[in-house]
């Protein structure tokens, strides 16, 4: 029962207290210290007269059905033109609860699922729900077979109430209508909330393992995550492109950058702080000695160019730097062992300052 | 006109492409992958990426192999479930499509120590010290990760995005090994 201040009463019975003692005299409001409520029967009353329940009651429709029974038996026996006109008040009154009851428990499923936030809460109201439309629709079947099986309906003479059936039977099958509908989307919210509630225990549960440090021995979540391809769970990397030189050079937008960028690069002051100290006197007084290379692999190939045997070109060749003939002939050696593939080596031998040298000379070339 | 390029620089850093994205054209670019789903999903295998579709989202996915990333990988999905843990034991009903606010988790902190705690954890070793910085850096953390978006500013009102079922599908496809002693009780 709701409850309203005293205070906010006052004002609707022109502010006397007395006025509202009266009426609690009467056991028309209830009192409760600061509190005035209606009586619990004219709440009732209220409530059910301005169609504004929220409860379902499917004991009404039961009540008026045993009803129409009664009177039905009456009129068999002794066929008074009130008993008629009861059991047609009462076809009506079937017809509007039920068509009540059905809007009534649409709404509640709809609330029961938008504005419960409490899981098992809403479990149990959609459970509730989903009873009482089982047993809305126990009724309505009864309803339902009571007009098609009884002679006394089947074969009324009176106009009025073959009107009033007909419109009974209508509105009772556009509910059953209804009610299929409030039963599969009962199932699907059901559905829906398990599923929901699957979720939020599996979460918990891994949470609670996982602070246990059971994670990795008890579940497979470790190895999941590893062979996981996902990008969402990789680390990102940005992707990276190079300036394209060609736009570089002909574009003027980048001209512009490239001279923007250089103006900011001299005002950056670590540039000017990342300068190296003077060059000590050490460092230009210090003896460092030039190690000569012979380019072995451009040696060979100016020999290749030529005819004539190898020793001879060595032996002849101008060099940057002069040379001995001990040097030349490590030279010679290097480029012989070097090269074998591409020098062939006849028999003939040459005797030079003491030394048997071989000819070798370019492959493919024949004195 | 073709939106490949668009697309393809949502998901390529690991985004998602969500169906109830705040922003009208993330929105639109998402009606523009379900319509060219096949297109894309082959452009997008050509270079190595797979367009995955999740439960009205969308994201890439690439064969990694080297031994370094499956460890961050295991981090970042642990850090996850760590989220999904604080975020499940403030509101169970909270899932994809709800909006939340720091402020009203905070008003709920001093009622539930285990929120408390979950929230300071999240936070160990940063130097956030008062709860409703920790929140914030919290939502800003689910945001890089695409997970929610930012709807009112004024009443500082997150929305939470089809993304999110990304994480919940993670955890459900955990199997675990029950003991066998526990089992027979």
């Amino acid at each position: 029962m709701t409850a309203v201040s005293e205070e906010a009463v006052l004002e609707m019975v022109d502010g006397s207290a007395e006025k509202l003692e009266r009426l609690a005299a009467y056991g028309l409001l209830v009192r409760t210290p600061g509190m005035v409520g209606l009586d619990s029967q004219l709440q009732d009353f209220f409530s059910e007269y301005m169609e504004v329940d929220e409860t379902v009651h499917v004991l009404y429709i039961q009540e008026n059905l045993n009803e129409i029974k009664k009177l039905q038996s009456y009129w068999l026996k002794d066929r008074q033109e009130r008993y008629l006109l009861k059991i047609k008040k009462h076809l009506r009154g079937i017809m509007r609860i039920t068509a009540l009851n059905v809007k009534t428990l649409r709404g509640n499923m709809e609330e029961t699922y938008t504005t419960e936030s409490n899981f098992e809460m809403k479990r149990e109201k959609l459970k509730e729900v989903r009873t009482k439309r089982d047993e809305l629709d126990g009724v309505i079947r009864a309803v339902e077979k009571m007009l098609a099986d009884d002679l006394f309906f089947r074969a009324a003479s009176d106009e009025e109430l073959l009107q009033v059936v007909h419109r009974l039977r209508v509105m009772l099958r556009e509910s059953r209508d209804n009610l299929i509908e409030v039963q599969h989307k009962v199932i699907a919210y059901l559905n829906y909330i398990e599923k929901r509630a699957a979720v939020v225990d599996k979460v918990l549960r891994l949470k609670m393992l996982k602070d246990k440090h059971y994670l990795q021995e008890q579940t497979n979540f470790h190895w999941l995550a590893q062979r996981n391809e996902d990008l969402p769970l990789m680390k990102i990397e940005p992707l990276r492109s190079r300036l394209s030189i060609a736009d570089l050079q002909e574009d003027e937008l980048m001209h512009e950058l490239v001279l923007r960028v250089r103006a900011k690069l001299k005002h950056w002051n670590q540039v000017a702080q990342n300068r190296a100290g003077e060059m000590p006197e050490s460092a230009f007084a210090g003896e460092e000695l030039a190690e000569h290379r012979i380019n072995l692999f451009a040696l060979k190939n100016s020999f290749l160019k030529r005819s004539g045997d190898l020793f001879s070109f060595v032996m002849e060749y101008d060099f940057k730097e002069p040379m001995g003939d001990v040097q030349r002939i490590g030279v010679f050696c290097q480029l012989a062992s070097r090269f074998v593939d591409e020098l062939s080596f006849s028999d003939k031998m040459r005797s030079v300052a003491g030394l048997d040298v071989a000819m070798v000379y370019g492959k493919g070339y024949r004195e | 006109m073709s939106k490949t390029a668009e697309v393809f620089d949502a998901l390529c850093r690991g985004g998602f492409i969500c169906s109830n994205a705040v922003v009208p054209s993330d929105r639109t670019l998402y009606q523009y992958v379900e319509e060219h789903e096949e297109r894309l999903r082959e452009s997008f295998s050509e270079i190595g990426f797979r367009l995955e579709a999740g439960n009205q989202f969308y994201y890439f996915s690439r064969e990694n192999e080297d031994a370094q990333s499956k460890e961050r990988k295991i981090k970042k999905a642990l850090r996850w479930l760590d989220l999904l843990a604080f975020f499940t034991t403030y509101r169970k009903d909270l899932c994809r499509g709800a909006r939340v606010s720091p402020h009203e988790i905070a008003g709920q902190l001093d009622v539930n120590s285990s929120l408390k705690d979950q929230l300071a954890a999240l936070h160990r070793g940063s130097d956030s010290k008062n709860y409703s910085d920790q929140l914030d850096a919290l939502f800003k953390e689910l945001k890089k990760e695409g997970f929610v978006e930012l709807e009112n500013e004024t009443s500082q009102m997150w929305k939470i995005l089809d993304a999110w079922d990304y994480m919940e599908q993670m955890v459900m496809a955990v199997s675990i090994f029950e003991d066998e002693e526990e089992a027979v009780s």
